[in-house]
Formats: structure tokens, C-alpha cells, sequence
């Protein structure tokens, strides 16, 4: 009995990497079309910005009093560094 | 359009290119034991889409690297490209991809070395490409910028379907080998 044998698609090996090229040449420039349309999205996942900024704000926390002539500053400044203390051995 | 735009336009095109040059160098590496891409083309042509995509990947992966080291706004400095999960904001889904894109590196040298290791060592660090494909899709799913767009997360879903589609042809065909 004779077995028949299907012909790929895409018989040719140029012509199957130029379709892959192709499809990686697409999405390169698609998406570089598309994202220089939309170049801010707020609905992003990461924000490097909004990360950066509640810090920030919260490890400043100066109150500025203003009455006539006289400004009054109370400043609180937030430190990470360790207390050196040094215990006497006897 | 500033530098820093441009960088961070170079760095969504690119990134989103180097997905998809693996997803086609994962399927067709894949489809060269389970003969899942027959209907496409012979396995001649299938190898030479697998080492085309690799190659193509290494590229744009870097393009992508450098563009957001360059970019301020990201602010990924040298030491994230080789210690994964450094990063201030986001660590986990930028380590990932730093976590893809050392093991491909890895799968990559190892392939230009392949004369010189054993087979059965080329084909455990071969292996590592699948974890390396989980990582870039969950990198790309949790960090990428315009995954939420309905069209990419389509292709970017369907893609990683195919992929598991051929991983379980391939399984299958293997079990089917031993059983023989």
C-alpha cells in the first residue's frame, strides 16, 4: 500500500526563516510605533516615581511656623546610622 | 521626543521582541523531537528557525538591558543585571527577568561549548531554557508596561499556550520513545 506523505507549508529554509525574522522584525516594530504613541501609561505595573516619592515625603517631616516677622522651624531628622555607645570594662 | 523617552521606547520594543524570539526558539526547539511543527515545514528548516531566534534574542535582550540601565527613571544600575531581586521598587518582577536572562545566556555559551561538554551535561543546561521561558513570561506579566494592553496580553497568553501545547507534544513523544 502506498503511503502518502504530506508536504509541509513551507517547503523552503529561507523562506521559513524569513517568516520568523518577519515576525520578530513585526513585534520590534510595532511595539516601537506603540509605545512611542504611548509613551506614559499610568496603568502600569511598576512606578519607579511613586515608589521614590512616599519615602521621600514621609522621612521629611518639617513643620514651619510663621508669625510676622519671627519663622519658626521645627525640623526632625530621621537617621538610619546606629547610636555608638561605649560601655566601660572594668 | 527626549534621550529618555527614546531609551524607554527602545527599551518596551525590544524587551517585548526578545519575548517573542524566544517563544519561537523555545516551540521550534521543542518541535525538533515531537515533530509538532511537521505540517509547517521539515525539521532541517524548524533547526534553522531554533539557532536564528537564539541568536536574534542575545541582541535585543541586551538592547533592552542597556537601554533601561541608561534610563534614570528606572534607576537598574550594573549589580541588578547579575544579582536578581536588588532592585528598590518591583524587586520580584524585575529579578526575574534578570533570573531569564542569565540562564539563557547560560543555555547560549553552553550551546557554542557544546563540543566540549558531555551530552547528557549539555542537555541538563539545555534544559534550563524552560524555567528561563517561565521567568521572561512572569517578568514580562508583572513588570511589562503594556502587558494590560488587551491585544499583547492576547498574543502574550496565546504564545505561552502554544508553548505548553509543544512542551506536552514533546513529552509525550518521549514517553512514547521510551516505551518502544
Amino acid at each position: 500500500m502506498e503511503r502518502r506523505t504530506r508536504t509541509p507549508l513551507v517547503s523552503s529554509v529561507d523562506a521559513l526563516l524569513a517568516v520568523a525574522a518577519g515576525v520578530i522584525a513585526l513585534s520590534l516594530g510595532g511595539m516601537t510605533l506603540y509605545a512611542g504613541g504611548h509613551l506614559h501609561n499610568a496603568g502600569a505595573p511598576l512606578q519607579p516615581a511613586a515608589v521614590t516619592a512616599a519615602p521621600a515625603a514621609a522621612a521629611k517631616t518639617t513643620t514651619t511656623t510663621t508669625t510676622g516677622r519671627l519663622q519658626l522651624s521645627r525640623g526632625v531628622t530621621i537617621t538610619t546610622a546606629l547610636p555608638i555607645t561605649r560601655t566601660h570594662r572594668s | 521626543m527626549t534621550i529618555t523617552d527614546l531609551l524607554w521606547v527602545l527599551a518596551r520594543s525590544t524587551g517585548t521582541a526578545a519575548f517573542v524570539a524566544l517563544v519561537l526558539s523555545v516551540v521550534s526547539g521543542m518541535a525538533l523531537r515531537s515533530g509538532a511543527l511537521t505540517w509547517l515545514s521539515h525539521n532541517r528548516a524548524v533547526k534553522e528557525v531554533h539557532y536564528l531566534t537564539s541568536v536574534v534574542w542575545l541582541p535585543l535582550a541586551a538592547v533592552h538591558v542597556i537601554a533601561l540601565m541608561l534610563d534614570p527613571y528606572s534607576r537598574i544600575g550594573v549589580v541588578d543585571l547579575i544579582v536578581p531581586f536588588l532592585v528598590s521598587y518591583g524587586s520580584f518582577a524585575i529579578g526575574l527577568g534578570t533570573i531569564s536572562l542569565e540562564l539563557v545566556v547560560v543555555v547560549l555559551v553552553s550551546t557554542w561549548m557544546r563540543s566540549s561538554l558531555s551530552q547528557q551535561g549539555w542537555l541538563a543546561i539545555h534544559r534550563l531554557s524552560y524555567v528561563a521561558f517561565v521567568a521572561a513570561f512572569a517578568h514580562g506579566l508583572l513588570a511589562g508596561t503594556d502587558f494590560a494592553q488587551p491585544l499583547l496580553s492576547a498574543l502574550a497568553w496565546l504564545t505561552a499556550s502554544m508553548v505548553l501545547v509543544v512542551g506536552f507534544r514533546r513529552l509525550t513523544a518521549s514517553r512514547a520513545r521510551q516505551t518502544l
